[in-house]
């Protein structure tokens, strides 16, 4: 049978993005997408989402920057990234031949950074839609700050929003007591999408040292011990807004796919899982197909948030 | 390249204490590009936990055979140590920039631990193919490594002072931090004109400049050391 998997994103925008399929890099974990280019077949992925990318560049937080935990790891990169212009320069060009579409993840530490880095993505080649990293937990000014709090969310996005003629995600920090309440905020300042979670604020001591492992002190969790969290969360916001959701946090295969999607994800990003085994994120597009065709499913709209409370805005 | 190569270890020996030569027969395009100073991803066991690959050093052994060494230090290591012929080891590479010995390198001194052994087997390899002479520095508890690990034209020290320094016209160093910095002032203090590189043991998570955490301080700003490195001027190192 035939499976139509395409997604499409800021529906309704002047610059809306069909996606061949809901299977995305999670930004941070993937580079600029050129990194990958020669070892994975990008053209059976849905899209690119890039490292955070700020207006100028960034060293980043000290070493060491992250550390291996049960089923996952802790990282403080701090936003490393060569600032939107050398990525304008270097990376943009490469992107035409990618074979996915690329979603160009922005951060800032203030509401004017952010406006000035979506500016010049507006006039940069080849980038098909903004994820805004309102929610990075390492970065001291900015970052997840603009997460945590509703009204500073909401300011950011219609800033940007307001600059923008691309589909604009906002991703979301889970380390909040209602995620839903900044997923709403978001959605009224004109967001396109919300993508979470982001992640999970924790901390690694070396007992030996008696100091924090990383040099950051704290770092953000993720890998397969967020997941279950990740898709309660996505859960919750689904049943809140009317965008559609983009759902991650440990996904190593479809399977772990299709509970984000169960949960009301429309697409779903696989991040740090793809260090282990690259090919994850081709692995995961590819079974979802392969489960549609098994389960006589043509699409995942006929399963996606199918655990939701009946009446329920996604169900 | 592709990212996924299957290695089927063809023999497992202890050669000293805590640390394993493991031989795998490969695609012959991994032998191939298994040249001194490149590594492979290397996945532990078939689950998410130990969730992160281990970056290993590889030595070409033959036309499909390369060997990893394999020192252990934690659960991963130990799942590597244990395989036993036949058994599957599951990896992505040769990662990493070869390394390319200075022109007209006639004695070549290497130094390090176990940690950069197999690089610096690598590359004693390939410096005595071209007919350079070798001499290779060691922790004291390492001199005795087997023989059959370490070609025998391979000199063994026990210590970098500035008289091996005076003797070689080139030097490598590989190894733990400590290792590389202790060669760092060596160097400095001998005032040896020498072309000497750095490959100090860097946190490699992706293996492709993707992650950014595997930086490296160099005098000319931070490098990463899975794409930009492994090797790096010793004298431009900064340790911070």
């Amino acid at each position: 049978m035939d499976v139509d998997l395409s997604v499409e994103l800021g529906v309704g925008t002047p610059r809306p993005l069909l996606l061949r399929n809901p299977v995305l890099s999670a930004a941070g974990t993937f580079g600029y997408g050129v990194e990958y280019a020669r070892l994975l077949p990008l053209d059976r992925i849905g899209a690119v989402v890039t490292k955070s990318t700020t207006l100028r560049p960034r060293a980043g937080a000290p070493m060491p920057r992250w550390v291996e935990t049960p089923s996952g790891m802790l990282n403080a990169i701090g936003i490393n990234n060569p600032g939107i212009d050398r990525v304008r320069r270097t990376y943009a060009p490469k992107w035409k031949g990618l074979g996915a579409p690329v979603i160009l993840s922005v951060a800032g530490e203030t509401v004017e950074e952010y406006i000035e880095v979506a500016l010049r993505v507006e006039e940069a080649e080849n980038v098909s839609a903004l994820e805004l990293n309102i929610s990075c937990p390492n970065v001291h000014e900015g970052g997840m700050w603009f997460g945590t709090d509703p009204h500073q969310a909401a300011g950011v996005t219609s800033a940007v929003r307001a600059v923008t003629s691309l589909p604009l995600i906002v991703k979301l920090t889970p380390n909040v007591a209602d995620i839903s309440g900044v997923a709403r905020a978001v959605e009224d300042a004109g967001a396109d999408a919300v993508s979470l979670v982001n992640t999970l604020t924790g901390m690694v001591i070396d007992t030996a040292s008696r100091r924090p492992v990383l040099g950051n002190r704290t770092g953000g969790l993720s890998g397969p011990a967020i997941r279950p969290v990740a898709v309660r969360m996505v859960w919750e916001v689904a049943q809140s807004v009317d965008v559609p959701v983009i759902g991650l946090g440990g996904i190593t295969r479809a399977d772990d796919a299709l509970q984000f999607i169960m949960a009301g994800a429309s697409a779903v990003q696989v991040g740090s899982s793809g260090f282990g085994r690259p090919s994850t994120i081709v692995e995961v597009a590819d079974g979802l197909g392969a489960w549609c065709a098994e389960k006589g499913v043509s699409s995942l709209a006929d399963v996606r948030g199918c655990v939701l409370p009946s009446g329920s805005r996604c169900s | 390249m592709s990212a996924a190569e299957l290695g089927v270890v063809r023999a497992v020996e202890e050669v000293q204490e805590g640390l394993y030569n493991l031989e795998l027969v490969t695609a012959p395009r991994v032998a191939q590009g298994s040249a001194p100073g490149r590594y492979a991803m290397v996945s532990i066991g078939e689950d998410t936990d130990p969730f992160l690959p281990r970056p290993l050093w590889v030595r070409r052994t033959g036309d499909s055979l390369v060997g990893l060494l394999v020192q252990v230090a934690g659960r991963g290591t130990e799942w590597l140590a244990r395989r036993r012929p036949r058994d599957r080891v599951r990896f992505y590479g040769p990662l990493g920039k070869p390394l390319q010995l200075p022109p007209r390198t006639q004695r070549l001194l290497l130094a390090g631990d176990t940690c950069g052994l197999n690089c610096l087997l690598a590359l004693a390899d390939h410096a005595l193919d071209g007919g350079a002479e070798v001499a290779l520095v060691l922790p004291a508890q390492d001199t005795r490594l087997s023989t059959r690990l370490l070609p025998p034209d391979v000199e063994v020290l026990p210590g970098l002072d500035s008289d091996a320094l005076q003797w070689a016209d080139a030097l490598y160093c590989v190894g733990s931090p400590g290792v590389v910095l202790g060669a760092m002032g060596t160097l400095r203090d001998s005032r040896s004109r020498i072309p000497a590189y750095g490959l100090p043991h860097a946190p490699i998570a992706c293996g492709v400049g993707a992650c950014y955490g595997c930086v490296v301080e160099t005098r000319k700003g931070a490098r990463l050391s899975c794409v930009d490195g492994p090797a790096f001027d010793l004298r431009e190192l900064v340790w911070t």
